[in-house]
């Protein structure tokens, strides 16, 4: 049965549509440079289309499989990173790929563990919280609040928390050539970044092989093939063996009257990865979108001859928020959780908090304006195009958020803002653009984020049923 | 509303297809592979906007 929908969703989505496309047009007609900026825009809005058309939530894959038992969003997440290495590679091996590799140690797993706890509590992860947020979500608006004030908050704790750094990095931080507006022996995070985190190897999987990142056969064999298909092969099956075989096992019986072979259990893995269609199409387009924007972003900036959007703002007149090295927050790919941060660190900067002397803001990304930040561009957009989805297929809803809701958000908020932190990303930065680009800091960050929800789960179960415990306790029954 | 879906789409896609039409260029100039140091300069910085930054580099012993 098809859904009605209310004239005013389209007017709405028009009203949208409308907004982004005269933001585009009306920059472009100030000056070329800004069409660097809707590349993110448009880019972002895709990517809102597709999270909301998919429910692309790791939160929510995580939540499914850990308490009920639904592997269904899991396996599109693993089909939509497959794909999405498809696409990276094929950008990789031409040699224009925007990625780059993160440092690889424990840390990465230690952050997934805190972030995967803290989506679970939130009830969403980073890009699930934006695209809900575009259905009308409150909670999810929260969230996203937590997680931008706590990683501007946490990227500039100093003093007290100075104590708690290990020796050695401070000792290896004072070693970085820093420029003396950065206070690198003052900030857990700038001796954590520039005395351990700097120190890491960065490894791809095509580097483990001897190949170049950047050659057909490292693209193909060592990042794609080895580094996502394999992986995503074995996980896929260990997700069949635990909660999707029995559920086959029980229905073949019952139609075929014997038990299945090996042959009829291949037939039923294929069954749970189809099963999956609505988000591994999103994941299709996700990684179609993920590609071309790193392909479009590299081109734009050897049209204009930046390597850095800093550049084209500096260019533009837009100097205020440049970090000390002439950069602003640039990936040239998706990444959702930096720009939240930077937003809140441009708004204490204003208000007399001094954001720029701390390696995250003042040397490495910057802190501009919102309405002029590349990245931040992307993100609305991606609420919006979450919201023309949802207004589309008659999903929107304004949801206030209860007292208790509001609390697990801004909890697990700030549990995703200080994971994030510590990884240099989230789901999306961290696990989906890495794993997918054979960074093994990626599967590094994605184990702990899995441990992570595993033990949300269990700590929201025993919340809830402690709750339910006590609500049925304080019932009076009249028998 | 399906019809405005896929204005929408339309729409997304043209503007992505515009900015292909900067980034396919420069590929077709530079081709495969990691030649893109073969690409001319770009527009240089004015020098004013790199003396705003200058003291950002100097150590406190400079000052």
């Amino acid at each position: 049965m098809e859904i009605a929908i209310p004239q005013k969703n389209r007017i709405w989505v028009l009203v949208i549509v409308g907004f982004f496309a005269l933001i585009s047009i009306g920059t472009y007609a100030i000056h070329e440079y800004y069409i660097y900026l809707s590349a993110y825009l448009w880019f972002g809005f895709i990517y809102g289309m597709c999270l909301q058309y998919g429910r692309f939530c790791f939160a929510s894959a995580f939540r499914d499989l850990f308490a009920v038992g639904v592997p269904r969003m899991v396996v599109g997440i693993m089909i939509a990173t497959l794909l999405f290495s498809i696409t990276s590679s094929l950008v990789a091996s031409t040699g224009w790929s925007t990625f780059h590799a993160a440092p690889w140690s424990v840390h990465a797993i230690i952050a997934g563990l805190i972030f995967g706890i803290g989506m679970v509590f939130a009830g969403g992860c980073a890009s699930g919280s934006l695209y809900k947020a575009g259905e009308g979500n409150g909670v999810s608006m929260l969230v996203i609040l937590s997680i931008s004030v706590t990683q501007s908050s946490f990227v500039d704790l100093g003093g007290w928390f100075n104590n708690l750094v290990p020796k050695s990095w401070a000792e290896s931080a004072l070693t970085k050539s820093m420029p003396s507006s950065i206070k690198v022996s003052d900030g857990w995070v700038d001796q954590y970044l520039a005395g351990y985190v700097w120190d890491q190897p960065v490894i791809t999987f095509a580097k483990l092989l001897g190949l170049e990142d950047t050659s057909l056969v490292g693209a193909f064999v060592g990042n794609t093939f080895l580094g996502v298909f394999l992986p995503a092969i074995c996980l896929l099956a260990i997700v069949y063996t635990l909660w999707s075989r029995q559920r086959f096992t029980l229905d073949f019986e019952a139609s075929e009257g014997h038990k299945p072979g090996l042959a009829d259990h291949v037939r039923g893995y294929w069954e749970m990865i189809v099963s999956s269609k609505r988000t591994a199409i999103a994941g299709l387009f996700l990684g179609i979108a993920c590609g071309l924007q790193m392909f479009v972003i590299e081109g734009l900036r050897m049209k204009f001859g930046v390597k850095n959007a800093g550049t084209l703002l500096q260019r533009l007149g837009h100097d205020f928020g440049i970090s000390a090295k002439g950069t602003v927050f640039d990936p040239g790919y998706w990444y959702v959780t930096t720009q939240e941060a930077q937003w809140v660190g441009w708004v204490a900067q204003k208000l007399g908090w001094n954001n720029m002397d701390n390696i995250y803001f003042g040397w490495v990304n910057g802190i501009p304006n919102p309405a002029i930040n590349p990245a931040d561009w992307m993100s609305v957009a991606l609420i919006g195009g979450a919201a023309v989805m949802a207004l589309s297929n008659g999903e929107f809803k304004w949801k206030a958020p209860t007292k208790e809701l509001a609390f697990w958000a801004l909890l697990g908020g700030a549990f995703m803002g200080i994971g994030s932190r510590l990884a240099l990303g989230c789901n999306v930065g961290a696990f989906f653009v890495r794993t997918a680009n054979g960074d093994v800091s990626g599967w590094s960050f994605g184990l702990g984020m899995v441990g992570g929800a595993y033990v949300g789960v269990k700590i929201f179960n025993w919340y809830t049923e402690r709750q339910m415990a006590k609500e049925m306790a304080n019932l009076d029954f009249d028998l | 509303m399906k019809n405005s879906l896929w204005l929408v789409k339309l729409i997304a896609i043209a503007f992505v297809g515009f900015m292909m039409g900067y980034a396919v260029p420069p590929f077709l100039e530079v081709g495969f592979g990691d030649n893109v140091e073969l690409l001319e300069e770009g527009e240089a910085l004015p020098d004013d906007i790199m003396k705003q930054y200058e003291h950002l580099y100097q150590d406190d012993e400079d000052d």
